[in-house]
């Protein structure tokens, strides 16, 4: 393995559903020789694409989980992190996105800046990736490249410049006229590896010319030199040029647009020039770690080889030789035969295989240095663990996970397949923070959740195929919450004095609603009324009852309970008994401050031609779901609206039929909000129900 | 019970009523509003303001905007009603802000998309099926400065028929300001259309403030005399202190 940081490259390459990230990744790593052949996603030699190593994935044309592959270009070394497209796997996005030092932004020429791509934007924004934009399918019909790019500027706020301009367009699409060394470049051969430069058509020159100027311009923002140049009107060095490109890039100022077919194999190698020519070195990010002794300390770290090792895991995977993890090196060398400490556990581990992985090949490696992405075997990380040389009291950022918002009931067939489930729930579990899995104690029932009705089809799936495990599934279930909303005081005494030692507490306080967060419990008990040995149990009788809400049983949340005072008993009071008089408080308290039940609400957004697009509103709005806009792009129509989870069930399935599977929708959290009486009436019946068959 | 007090308040309260009085309907059903100023002064805050106003008095409101994506319309919305609610609750403002909410729909257009026939096709598909009535529309960036006169009478005509108000925010050249201004002669290029106009705001820097004029208006407010300061730091109009 080779040491000059500079020459490294750590890329994520991210987009909305089918635009071809996948197939791009695969023509990239066809260009670096990592694979010698080409399959298609969807391709119907059935091989599918080597990234997507997932059965399940192949089959469905979709990327599940990222795999971490290493390619090499022109010297350069590139690894690329192939990321997910669906919402529901925007967790998997989010880690990616926490290792990589720059990012590809894939859009398509047709869709354009699609909802997906906002969120993926807004990823990368909050990770400070700088990105440079590539525009696929020119080869498609009503591929216009300067729609997306007014696109990437107005909807993104992205200052987007093209690099090149296509020559011919949808079925003519032929190459790209690059707009630095102002030359014409075509790509001959089967697959495209014979790139022919020549001049520009004449046709083209005035655009050439005038784009060429555009990009100065954007340029001249960055370079000094390149300002002078510009206004001593003297010709503009291409060397200049990109170094100035360069410089907005690293800054994230500046967005340079490339234009290409992965699937025609036009454009891909010069994207390649362009992610070594723009993008930047692990050496030129400011990484960020975190003091585990306060985390508002911020700590640059150093991606300097020879310092203390620092490292981060970012992801886990079960293989058939044990668990590997992914993991980052952002200061010092890791190597083989190395003891580290895991930041989190205090504990030791020593590093037995290190790894470069290749899609689902690997080969061995013995170092892994400042910057590198690699994986290792037989050590026992989680995700989101670092871990580094013995002294380091550093944490990379923690990982943002969301709440679940959906549960299904799983039922194992037999005990075989009961065993088998319980083997997969653990794995997934540990490789996804997404991703729960919980028993309902009354039901007896294995309940899974996750982000979204696909999320957990797909963990459904790969139980029956990865494990053999036979399951069936129960109707998907809504995560419901209970909150208050008013302030309501409490005074409750705790008395049990008949026969042995008694038990004696009394708490006075008030239960409130709280804004933001779960639970908060606050005790202004002065004077020792309350001993404070007592406290801890006080919180702890709360916290008992937010489990299962007294309204309708669900969790309750967004509470805050306070003490003021109480009374104890210097023989009779005990843990036992401030934790039974805590119980009895918030039972005493929470039905008169006004409980209500929340239901999560999902941020929809449908994509469809306009024609459609009367009956997506009204197949939104009867779903309780509030219309916030339409946009109308002219080629299709952007439907926003916010719609109750319990009501988006099967949603996908109605779209395709409305629309003649034209449509497509995403569909993410947004919020919890207050359902309505009539849900809550449902609600209610269903639980009765349940009770009374329990009973 | 508390959401209505809030919401009285915040109508009440509203510097726009120095301008447009509480349950006056103004401009009157079928009529025409402008919100004129050179660019960066604010006229989408000041229409968005109004829009909320309308909102708060129970009436729906329909906001068209050429080429702003939907999200970055919400998000006007929800910058102006926090500016309006920082002195009061959250709880309450929040729950407020989920009934408001049902009361506006958002739609745009790409600005040279932008056409009558295209209008009325999108109407139709909120009102056919009960999804949107709108009682006021709100029309941000079209672009006076072209030949519009044919979408201006034919949205005059329909704002009498459905009997609602339209506002629309106009952007000026810079030298209008220096112009004479005048009720019947409205600065360009809004003066061609000075007859179909009823009411007319414009926002201009003044000394170091900015203010908002009245230049034209229907029934009994004088024009020209009233004026509304600007808050330079959240664009909205803000009352005068002291």
């Amino acid at each position: 393995m080779k040491f000059d940081i500079s020459k490294l490259r750590n890329i994520g390459i991210s987009a909305h559903i089918d635009s071809g990230k996948t197939t791009l990744t695969e023509r990239i790593l066809f260009y670096t020789k990592r694979i010698h052949a080409i399959h298609d996603v969807k391709g119907k030699d059935g091989v599918g694409a080597t990234m997507d190593s997932m059965d399940l994935e192949k089959e469905r044309g979709i990327t599940i989980a990222s795999a971490a592959t290493y390619c090499e270009w022109k010297g350069r070394q590139i690894n690329i992190i192939d990321t997910p497209g669906h919402v529901d796997f925007t967790i998997e996005v989010e880690r990616s996105l926490r290792v990589l030092d720059s990012g590809i932004l894939v859009l398509c020429a047709v869709g354009g800046v699609q909802s997906q791509s906002v969120t993926v934007d807004q990823q990368m924004k909050r990770y400070a990736v700088p990105s440079i934009a590539f525009i696929n399918k020119m080869d498609r019909n009503g591929a216009n490249p300067f729609r997306v790019i007014s696109q990437l500027k107005e909807k993104l706020g992205h200052n987007a410049v093209a690099m090149q301009l296509p020559i011919g367009l949808e079925a003519d699409f032929k190459g790209v006229v690059d707009l630095i060394d102002m030359k014409a470049l075509y790509y001959e051969g089967i697959h495209g590896e014979d790139i022919l430069e020549a001049e520009i058509p004449d046709h083209m020159m005035e655009d050439a010319l005038k784009f060429r100027e555009v990009l100065i311009d954007a340029a001249a923002m960055f370079s000094d030199e390149l300002t002078e140049t510009v206004l001593e009107e003297k010709e503009v060095n291409s060397k200049v040029l990109i170094e100035a490109v360069r410089t907005g890039v690293l800054k994230r100022e500046l967005t340079p647009v490339f234009l290409g077919s992965a699937y025609k194999n036009k454009g891909v190698q010069t994207l390649l020039d362009a992610v070594v020519r723009y993008l930047p070195c692990p050496s030129e990010v400011d990484n960020i770690a975190m003091a585990c002794d306060d985390p508002d300390r911020k700590i640059v770290v150093d991606s300097d080889a020879d310092k203390p090792l620092i490292a981060f895991a970012f992801k886990l995977e079960e293989g058939q030789y044990g668990q590997l993890t992914y993991i980052r090196v952002y200061q010092g060398t890791l190597k083989k035969g190395d003891t580290v400490v895991n930041v989190r556990t205090g504990k030791k581990n020593r590093i037995g295989r290190v790894i470069r992985m290749h899609a689902d090949q690997m080969e061995d490696i013995d170092q892994l240095q400042a910057g590198y992405i690699g994986a290792l075997f037989g050590v026992d990380f989680a995700s989101g663990d670092t871990f580094g040389a013995p002294g380091i009291d550093l944490t990379m950022t923690n990982i943002i996970v969301p709440e679940p918002v959906i549960s299904l009931a799983v039922f194992p067939k037999d005990h075989k397949s009961e065993i088998n489930m319980s083997k997969a729930l653990n794995r997934f579990m540990k490789e996804d923070p997404s991703f729960k899995v919980f028993v309902n104690d009354e039901t007896n029932e294995t309940l899974i959740s996750g982000m979204g009705e696909l999320h957990l089809d797909i963990y459904v799936e790969r139980m029956k195929r990865e494990y053999q495990a036979e399951i069936t599934t129960g109707a998907p279930g809504v995560a419901y919450r209970e909150t208050i909303t008013k302030l309501c005081e409490f005074n409750y005494t705790h008395k049990k004095q008949t026969g042995g030692s008694g038990q004696y507490g009394r708490i006075q306080g008030f239960l409130e609603p709280l804004e933001d967060g779960e639970f908060i419990f606050e005790s202004k008990v002065v004077g020792g009324s309350i001993p404070t040995q007592y406290i801890p149990s006080c919180e702890k009788g709360f916290r008992d009852c937010l489990k299962k809400g007294p309204k309708l049983g669900y969790p309750v949340t967004g509470v805050k309970a306070v003490i003021t005072d109480g009374n104890h008993h210097s023989v009779d009071s005990s843990e036992m008994a401030f934790q039974a008089a805590a119980r009895g408080a918030f039972m005493e308290a929470y039905p008169k401050a006004a409980p209500v039940i929340l239901e999560p609400i999902m941020k929809v957004v449908v994509e469809t031609p306009p024609e459609f697009q009367g009956s997506v509103m009204g197949s939104l709005n009867q779903r309780r779901g509030v219309i916030l806009g339409a946009q109308d792009d002219g080629t299709f129509c952007v439907v926003e609206a916010q719609t109750p989870l319990a009501e988006m069930f099967g949603y996908a399935t109605v779209l395709r039929s409305l629309t003649t599977g034209k449509a497509q929708f995403t569909m993410e959290f947004l919020t919890y909000k207050q359902a309505p009486e009539s849900i809550v009436e449902t609600l209610r019946k269903k639980s009765d129900k349940k009770s009374s068959n329990a009973a | 019970m508390k959401i209505d007090i809030l919401r009285q308040e915040l109508i009440h309260k509203s510097p726009l009523r120095a301008i447009i009085h509480e349950n006056n309907s103004i401009p009157e059903p079928g009529g025409f509003g402008a919100v004129l100023a050179r660019a960066g002064l604010g006229k989408t805050a000041l229409l968005v303001q109004i829009a909320m106003d309308n909102m708060l008095q129970n009436k729906k409101v329909l906001h068209i905007s050429m080429g702003d994506p939907v999200r970055k319309i919400c998000l006007w919305y929800e910058e102006v009603y926090r500016n309006m609610t920082t002195a009061y609750e959250s709880h309450q403002a929040g729950s407020l802000w989920e009934t408001l909410l049902s009361k506006r729909f958002i739609m745009t257009f790409n600005v040279n998309k932008f056409s009558m026939p295209k209008f009325y096709e999108r109407l139709a598909d909120l009102t056919e099926q009960g999804i949107f009535y709108p009682d006021a529309i709100v029309f941000d960036g079209l672009p006076f400065h072209d030949d519009i006169e044919d979408i201006l009478t034919e949205l005059k005509d329909f704002a009498g028929k459905d009997k609602l108000c339209i506002w629309f925010t106009v952007k000026t050249h810079r030298n209008a300001l220096e112009t004479n201004l005048s009720a019947e002669l409205l600065p360009e290029p809004l003066s061609k259309y000075s007859d179909i106009f009823d009411i007319a705001l414009q926002i201009r820097p003044e000394q170091e403030k900015i203010v908002l004029k009245v230049i034209k208006s229907a029934g009994n407010v004088e024009p020209l005399n009233l004026s509304v300061l600007m808050d330079p730091a959240t664009m909205l109009a803000k009352q005068e202190a002291g």
